[in-house]
């Protein structure tokens, strides 16, 4: 017959086990929108994994926002798509599941992007296709007139890659 | 109101899956508790990671997701209540002074709950400078929350839905599936995974999933003026052609009859599922392994059995275990050992290792381990 004795205290793992060679970096770009008037206000490089590129359901779309990366000769080196950054609108949920589309009386806000640091990049663009309107209730006669956005992308806005100072709110 | 009303206290790292700079940061903060009300923060922040853990695909992608739960003390209790709202909803009429300003009755509409989105995008970045999404949870047990840079959702129950479905849309670029007020799509087809303008069943966006019988589409909305409360035609979980979508009844299509991003409590269909799932694999551990080593080594005399713990092993790691006699000379049969896994928490485990020396001689043993992947 086996005699079973007390436990016996293995301990814990090893040390954190190599996870393989990995030097991230990214830019972090801060937007800050007030209606239609979109400005990037602070880039900052960080190590972090920027998420993988969307480019082929970007080249595919025909209405949507997404930031492009690209080389001094303009050529494209990373697309990200981006959920409606400019908020149009607020979802107001409610506890039975169903929800429903409100409008801001005074769309402003601020939204992140985080790209990769890619070698040759130099400049970020800021793409946004199809009519805005398309995606909530008119807007109030005071806001900036648009008009419909033709079938090929029109950059919102350009910008050099390089870092400014952290953006904060005071 | 404001970063006057408050302060930052600290920030921990409450699910750990490794170096910030190859993970997925998931950043979650406080609104409207107070120092003593931290606590309740932390178990509200944990009751969200734990929702977010029980959600597919994130528990099956959980290993390239690390959270950070930054502690914020306000100064008074809860968010702002206006009296009266534009909707007809009504509030206690309070303004309570808090970091983020929260408030609800914002734009008019009562459970429409928020603070300053530049102020916890901000903070968010000093905290974990590798943040990818932000969720605020708001002191109140009233139901509230709203989208955005970040999700905001209150205590309520069923609150934390809004947090996930937000995040669908601003960490995963997910489009809403239903229809709000526009009649009919017409800026041509969007650049969001869970949507699409396309019919034809050969270059739709997510072709591969629909199968050859199922109808294209597969269900429309009458009338463009309401999402149709009929049934599905086909059974549940069929990826097909559903109207509806990105505020729109008509000309616009999502996967299934039902999913997270059309009415919230119910599952991501598998399109969302798969769309959440490549956008975190690429955060997933990189591996050179495999990685082997011996964990402990023991005695057992003739015939004995003894059993070995080991325990804090990440939940993530795959892990091999082998038992080998280092005595020189063992009789046949040698040893047998049986391995228990014991999930002793949500990111780690412990591992039982049942040995019996079948030979009627003591000897010695190493108990090893090979760590071939992780995932």
């Amino acid at each position: 017959m086996s005699e079973h004795t007390p436990d016996r205290d293995a301990g814990p793992p090893p040390e954190a086990v190599a996870e393989g060679p990995s030097e991230p970096s990214a830019w972090r770009l801060t937007f800050s929108y007030d209606g239609e008037d979109i400005r990037l206000v602070a880039q900052q490089r960080v190590a972090m994994t920027a998420p993988p590129d969307d480019s082929p359901r970007t080249y595919a779309a025909r209405a949507g926002t997404w930031v492009e990366v690209r080389d001094t000769d303009g050529h494209g080196l990373y697309r990200q798509a981006l959920a409606d950054p400019v908020r149009h609108g607020y979802e107001a949920h409610s506890p039975t599941g169903a929800s429903r589309e409100v409008t801001p009386q005074a769309p402003s806000g601020v939204f992140e992007v985080v790209v990769p640091d890619l070698p040759g990049a130099h400049d970020v663009v800021l793409h946004r296709l199809g009519d805005a309107a398309v995606r909530g209730p008119a807007r109030p006669a005071r806001a900036r007139a648009r008009k419909a956005a033709p079938a090929v992308a029109s950059p919102v806005l350009t910008a050099e890659l390089g870092e400014t100072p952290p953006y904060g709110v005071a | 109101m404001g970063t006057a009303d408050g302060a930052v206290l600290g920030t921990t790292k409450i699910v750990d899956h490794g170096a910030d700079s190859a993970r997925w940061n998931l950043v979650v903060m406080a609104e409207g508790f107070t120092a003593a009300e931290q606590d309740a923060f932390h178990v509200a922040a944990e009751s969200f990671v734990t929702k977010l853990f029980t959600t597919e695909p994130f528990r099956r992608m959980w290993c390239a997701i690390n959270v950070h739960r930054v502690d914020v003390r306000s100064d008074e209790s809860g968010a702002d209540e206006p009296a009266t709202c534009a909707d007809g909803g009504t509030g206690a009429g309070t303004t309570r002074r808090t970091y983020f300003d929260a408030s609800f009755c914002r734009d008019g509409t009562n459970r429409l709950l928020y603070g300053s989105e530049a102020l916890a995008v901000a903070t968010a970045a000093a905290a974990v400078p590798a943040v990818h999404a932000r969720v605020v949870i708001v002191n109140s047990t009233r139901y509230g929350g709203a989208g955005g840079s970040a999700a905001w959702f209150s205590l309520a129950p069923e609150a934390a839905e809004i947090g996930v479905h937000e995040l669908g849309h601003s960490a995963f670029q997910l489009a809403d599936e239903y229809g709000d007020s526009i009649a009919t799509w017409s800026a041509g087809e969007p650049s969001e995974p869970n949507v699409t303008t396309v019919t034809d069943r050969a270059t739709t966006k997510w072709a591969s999933r629909i199968a050859a019988a199922t109808p294209l589409p597969t269900q429309e909305n009458p009338g463009c003026a309401a999402m149709t409360t009929a049934a599905s035609p086909v059974p549940a979980g069929t990826v097909g052609l559903f109207a509806g979508g990105s505020r729109a009844f008509c000309g616009i299509y999502h996967p299934q009859h039902i999913c997270r991003m059309q009415v919230l409590g119910n599952e991501f269909c598998a399109v969302c599922k798969e769309a959440i799932s490549a956008r975190l694999r690429p955060f997933l551990p990189a591996f050179s392994g495999p990685v082997v080593g011996t964990q402990f080594h023991g005695t057992l005399t003739a015939r004995q059995t003894a059993r070995w713990f080991t325990y804090d092993w990440p939940a993530c790691w795959h892990v091999l275990w082998t038992v080998v006699p280092t005595t020189p000379v063992t009789p046949t049969p040698g040893v047998t050992w049986k391995v228990g896994v014991e999930r002793a928490s949500r990111e780690r485990t412990t591992y039982w290792l049942t040995v019996t020396n079948l030979t009627d001689a003591s000897l010695e043993l190493d108990g090893r381990y090979e760590i071939v992947a992780r995932t």
